[in-house]
């Protein structure tokens, strides 16, 4: 009578586990240094992988460098953590989402020797909890493939007419801080009492709310919608990578919010010296990397860019929103936003 | 007289399940109240809990919640029961497959559906494309996603395999003679069917209803990509935007108490029902003469059936594993076939950023759904040993088992944090005891009825010829088990390699896994890379399910 | 007289066996297909149901041809062995689902369920579930319902086999008043020859998918035309011919030879007509041709309340005698009346 092939099943399963489980090496004991990044900054195509090494090579300090989803996720991770913090860096907090990362206080303050290199404009906060290293505008960026010359809409309020119905990709501003940054652009041109009906009238157009850039963009360069909420400089990666200009950026007259992307050091971090010589590198050695792979401005002043940024256009108007407004506001606008939008 | 004796010898054995629980216990309930308890922090006078009911935008967002669940069930009744139907009523080449094929989408994480449907579904996604080529048309023709309309047809997808499985198992194991006699007393076959099947089918429709309804109540990628609008939110992503993004861990921790309560009674209303399934009728060892569909009609009917699931099930599936083989130097460009990804996955060729993570990712997937899957057999057996009596105390008992099946997994991923920070951060045998805790509900899905259906004469002979309870239950009543073991056992392989949340949360830098890396590729918009990794997972849980609907087969003769 | 009854003729293949057979019965009578197990009987009243389709069929019921016509609409009903009541129904729905189906009046459903119910002897049973019922009522129940459907023809699988004896000698009668009270066309299969003799008007032997014998209870029982019939209606002794063929009768002093023909002879003949004769010095009392078997030695004797079972061993072959009284000797002398042997050729009965 044939044995149930149940116990043999049992151990080729114990074999293969076996074979496949290997114990994890001991830790070396050397310079780490653990840095919390997004998604985007870890990514491949991020800056990442081309600071990292060089800055392993440079001091010697290996990074432990950590993908942490989009700024949300890796502000709550960073928070859960707080009483015992892994991270010694947290790279990746915008202006405008810094309150809420003061707020739950995983930041210590970190005035580098290198901020000298920065304007003033950029260094949002003067507590230097959060050093600037590339800044933006958002803007809307558009598929020259599929939109047509006469489709090209010159404002917000152009985007809300109903030959765009479907052709909008926008983000979530409670999951994303280009979502954010949207959602404070509107309220910088319309104001407290008119931002909320483009966004009512948008609901028609927008084809889908991701919930993060990265989908975002991942959808817009899928094919599936022609324009899409990004940066003026998106489409300088596609000169420089891919020598492309499919993708172009609509200038509105009405002005672009910008967008200035931090790091700072962890609170309670046990590698506090690797950690600032981090922080010291993102603002020198990694600045030419981190403008080309984030194709955002390097807040260093004295980098030189290559000419692919000719492609990106520069706004008439910056329209830059106080701190102290945002934080006041924050939650209070998102709930606003948050019941209008549910209907 | 003895039959109160005997019952009492192998209840002794409960003792047995304490372990499991224990599990249960630190890994799962003990995080889920300490999450949840923060939903009592007063604020502003008032307990953040009790205000929710009185606050009309999250009553909004539950009835949301409940309305799509509904209909998404009854989109996955409307697949699953025809399917269901077929399966019973005939034999035809390639049955076995098929069923395989339909369970797969079951356990691949819900980031790779999503990807599928875009790549399948999407605006400039194949289904339009085909469409557009072949109607010669500008514009695509068919707006599925971003609506209501796709996360309905996501959750139709993922979940019609659920109804066709479980109602066709019963109803294969109902005796059929009344439907015979019934016949012969002059009613119609369609008569038959509403009168007289239909009505011995309800318990199991109904239980396996409540557990798909569950399952897209609690569902979070999906709604979030694939509905395409605040409007559209459900209990769950409300739950993660105010702990993950807002950071107001009370909030959470409210709607996550409110959203679990609702669960907890559908919960109890499937458990009851299993009960019930499981004393209600006698099984027949003569199965439904399963005959070769011959007549025109149900042969028709049949095809038909397979093309729709073909494009249902297949379309996005195929679309994952047939973008794995192209690959384009840029990422604008124009791509070509290519076995790039897969080099890279299987090391031979260096990957760059998170594809060189692969190969590791595909050595820890592996090792820990083993384990975790050899572990399910002595855990799911102990916990049967508690739960099987009758009585309300092992109704409370199998819900508290199959509570990981219920609760959020945004909730459960807060509890995540308070674990790993409880145990410094986290590990490989964390992760190994997440994933047992997570597929609990379903080996026990499986084991539990099967445990049930013992005769208890068996157990009478045992102890009659001087077997005590233990050695019963070792000797008689595990080797009965052996095929829903391992069914339980295949399935939480296949659960445990493609589990994103615990794994996530719980792992420290030293482990990848499969899921992991896609979530990463799919956040660096490489997704080519991610589809590679999905093709590797969706064959690996085909085989599996293979293995399994092949060991069925022999045991049937 | 010919439209009217059953008349089939059934041909089909099966892994086990081949089905080929033709029957026929009259209309209002109660047939009994009896066979061992395997030999096709269920098959047979699955063909005439419906419920099977394989093979040729001729079926006329009532001079109809039915032969094609799907289940629901033959006028065939069946009482499954298991019962087969609906299970989420009372007796009372149970019943009244035929009735249904015909489209009468509640009122009319009504008297007919009570009436059934006191045909079965099961008044006031309405509201039971088939869960609380015996195996007992809930036959009568699934009879109750056949019948409610106004049958042409009703058959019954095994119904009384998963009953025990008292049970089934009750109901076997039960189910022969049934049928009486009604007149309703019945066939019935069971592997129980007893209860065929009791209550069937034909009996048809079954075997390996064919038919033996047809004929009345007690045609089959003394005058089988096969051995296999012989064997199967009831216990009998077996003996080849070559044995006994030098065994003489006596008739006064006269010796009568038997007829020898080739091929496998065999005689037969029943327990009950075989007389013993313990005293070797006495002649047997009567002066009919008798087989005369000398020292037979008695190996077991067996109580059975009116009768005892006396198993004889004469050379190597055992012989079983029903007797009225304890056997007193170890050896005795058994004879059979010569027109009480019969004799089969090939399993055929040869006449002498």
């Amino acid at each position: 009578m044939k044995k149930h092939p149940f116990y043999g099943i049992i151990a080729v399963m114990c074999a293969m586990g076996a074979l496949f489980a290997q114990p994890t090496p001991e830790a070396r004991e050397e310079k780490t240094v653990t840095v919390y990044a997004t998604d985007s900054f870890c990514g491949e195509w991020g800056p990442g992988p081309a600071i990292v090494p060089a800055f392993e090579k440079k001091t010697g300090i290996k990074v432990n460098l950590v993908s942490s989803g989009d700024t949300g996720e890796m502000l709550t991770k960073a928070a859960s953590e707080k009483n015992a913090p892994i991270a010694d860096v947290i790279v990746g907090i915008s202006d405008n989402m810094s309150s809420k990362a003061y707020a739950a206080g995983i930041l210590t303050p970190y005035e580098s020797p290198n901020l000298k290199d920065i304007p003033s404009f950029l260094q949002f906060d003067p507590k230097h909890r959060l050093i600037p290293f590339d800044y933006g505008n958002f803007a809307f960026v558009y598929d020259t493939e599929k939109l047509g010359k006469d489709m090209i809409p010159h404002s917000l309020d152009d985007l809300t007419k109903s030959q765009y119905k479907g052709k909008v990709i926008l983000i979530d501003p409670r999951t994303s801080s280009v979502g954010l940054g949207l959602l404070l652009w509107t309220i910088e041109v319309y104001g407290e009492e008119g931002y909320l009906s483009w966004w009512k009238a948008m609901k028609a157009n927008a084809l889908t709310f991701a919930d993060g850039w990265s989908s975002a963009y991942g959808l817009f360069t899928e094919g599936e919608a022609p324009i899409v909420i990004s940066y003026t400089t998106s489409p300088v990666y596609h000169v420089m990578y891919e020598n492309s200009t499919r993708y172009q950026t609509l200038l509105f007259d009405e002005g672009h919010s910008t967008t200035i992307e931090g790091a700072g050091l962890a609170a309670g971090s046990s590698h506090i010296e690797e950690g600032k010589a981090f922080l010291d590198f993102l603002l020198t050695d990694a600045q030419l990397d981190i403008a080309t792979a984030n194709s955002m401005y390097p807040a260093n002043g004295s980098v030189s860019l290559p000419s692919a940024f000719d492609y990106a256009p520069k706004p008439q108007k910056d329209l830059t929103m106080d701190g102290e407004r945002i934080a006041k506001n924050l939650e209070r606008w998102l709930t606003d936003w948050e019941k209008a939008m549910a209907k | 007289m003895r039959a109160r004796e005997q019952k009492a010898r192998t209840d002794k054995l409960g003792w047995l399940s304490l372990p499991a629980f224990l599990l249960l216990f630190v890994l799962f309930l003990v995080p889920l109240a300490f999450t949840l308890s923060k939903a009592f922090t007063m604020e502003e006078g008032r307990t953040m809990f009790f205000s929710l009911f009185r606050d009309s935008y999250t009553l909004h967002v539950l009835s949301f919640t409940l309305y799509q669940a509904f209909l998404s069930t009854l989109a996955s009744l409307a697949v699953g029961l025809p399917g269901a139907y077929l399966m019973t009523k005939y034999k035809f080449p390639g049955k076995s497959l098929v069923r395989a094929v339909s369970t797969v989408p079951f356990v691949l994480p819900s980031i790779l559906v999503v990807l599928g449907f875009v790549i399948f579904y999407g605006n400039n996604g194949i289904l339009n494309r085909i469409l557009m080529a072949v109607f010669r048309l500008k514009e695509p023709p068919l707006h599925i996603l971003y609506s209501l309309g796709a996360i309905i047809l996501a959750h139709a997808f993922y979940n019609f395999p659920v109804i066709m499985n479980l109602v066709s198992t019963t109803w294969s194991q109902m005796d059929y003679h009344p439907e015979q006699a019934a016949l012969t007393l002059g009613a119609t076959r369609g008569k038959v069917f509403r009168t007289i099947t239909l009505p011995r089918l309800l318990p199991s429709i109904l239980s396996a209803s409540t557990l798909v309804f569950l399952f897209c109540y609690n569902s979070f990628a999906i709604i979030l990509v694939l509905g395409g609008g605040p409007q559209y939110t459900t209990m769950e992503t409300e739950i993660y935007r105010r702990a993950r993004i807002s950071l107001d861990p009370s909030r959470a921790a409210a709607i996550a108490l409110l959203s679990l309560l609702v669960t907890l009674v559908l919960l109890v209303c499937y458990v009851l029902l299993q009960k019930k399934l499981s004393h209600q009728e006698p099984f027949t060892d003569k199965p439904w003469y399963q005959k070769k569909p011959e007549k025109g009609i149900s042969r028709i009917l049949i095809i038909l059936y397979c093309v729709l699931a073909v494009l249902f099930v297949l379309g996005p599936i195929v679309s994952v594993i047939v973008r794995s083989f192209s690959a384009s130097s840029t990422r604008a460009g124009a791509s070509s076939f290519s076995l790039k990804w897969y080099r890279q996955l299987f090391g031979w060729e260096r990957g760059t950023g998170n594809m060189s993570q692969a190969w590791n990712a595909l050595r820890h997937s592996l090792s820990i759904a083993l384990i975790v899957s050899l572990a399910t057999i002595p855990t799911s057996l102990s916990l049967s040993t508690a739960m099987r009596k009758k009585g309300w105390l092992s109704v409370l008992l199998e819900v508290v088992g199959m509570l990981p099946l219920a609760v959020s997994s945004v909730v459960i991923g807060l509890g995540y944090y308070l674990i790993a920070h409880a145990f410094h951060g986290g590990g490989y045998l964390l992760v190994v005891l997440a994933h047992l805790v997570i597929v609990i509900p379903f080996a026990l899905r499986s084991v539990l009825p099967a445990c049930r259906n013992i005769p208890e004469n068996y157990l009478a002979a045992a102890h009659t010829l001087g077997a005590g309870p233990l050695r019963t239950f070792l000797t008689i009543e595990v080797p009965l088990l052996k095929n829903t073991l391992l069914t339980g056992m295949m399935f939480s392989f296949a659960l445990s390699l493609g589990e994103l949340n615990a794994t996530m949360t719980l792992g420290d830098s030293s482990i990848t896994t499969i899921p992991l890396v896609m979530y990463q590729l799919i956040g660096s918009y490489n997704f080519q890379g991610a589809c590679a990794l999905g093709t590797v997972l969706i064959l690996v849980s085909l085989i599996v399910f293979l293995c399994d609907e092949w060991m069925k087969g022999k045991e049937n003769g | 007289m010919a439209d009217s009854g059953l008349q089939c003729a059934l041909k089909a293949s099966y892994p086990n066996f081949t089905l080929d057979l033709s029957l026929s019965v009259r209309k209002g009578e109660l047939a009994c297909i009896i066979g061992p197990s395997g030999c096709g009987k269920t098959t047979t009243l699955q063909l005439l149901s419906g419920l099977l389709g394989e093979g040729e069929q001729t079926i006329m019921l009532d001079g109809n041809d039915i032969s094609h016509l799907p289940p629901e609409k033959r006028g065939v009903a069946l009482v499954f062995q298991d019962y087969a009541l609906f299970p989420q129904m009372t007796v009372a729905d149970n019943l009244a689902y035929p009735m249904k189906l015909r489209k009468m009046p509640k009122a009319a459903r009504i008297a007919k369920t009570a009436s059934l119910l006191d045909l079965v002897a099961l008044p006031g049973f309405q509201k039971r579930k088939p869960s609380g019922l015996s195996g007992g009522e809930r036959q009568r129940v699934a009879l109750a319902r056949a019948l409610a459907s106004e049958p042409k023809l009703l058959l019954l699988d095994e119904p009384l086999s998963a009953l025990d004896t008292k049970l089934r000698r009750h109901l076997r009668e039960e189910i022969r008043r049934i049928h009486d009270e009604t007149g309703v066309t019945m066939l019935y299969v069971t592997h129980d020859q007893n209860e065929a003799m009791a209550i069937a008007d034909t009996i048809i032997v079954m075997h390996q998918g064919r038919i033996e014998q047809t004929g009345k209870p007690e045609e089959m029982y003394n005058e089988p035309k096969t051995l296999f019939t012989a064997t199967f209606m009831g216990e009998g002794n077996t003996l080849p011919y070559k044995v006994i063929a030098d065994t003489l009768v006596s008739e006064g002093n006269n010796y009568v030879r038997f007829n020898p023909k080739s091929g496998e002879q065999v005689i037969f003949f029943r327990p009950e007509q075989v007389i013993i004769q313990e005293d070797e010095y006495l002649p047997f009392p009567e002066f009919l041709p008798h087989l005369e078997l000398k020292e037979a030695k008695l190996r077991a004797c067996i109580f059975q309340g009116n009768t005892y079972e006396a198993t004889y061993q004469w050379n190597q072959y055992k012989i079983t005698v029903l007797l009225k009284k304890r056997p007193k000797h170890p050896i005795a002398t058994l004879g059979v009346r010569l027109t009480d042997v019969r004799q089969y050729l090939d399993g055929v009965y040869i006449p002498r």
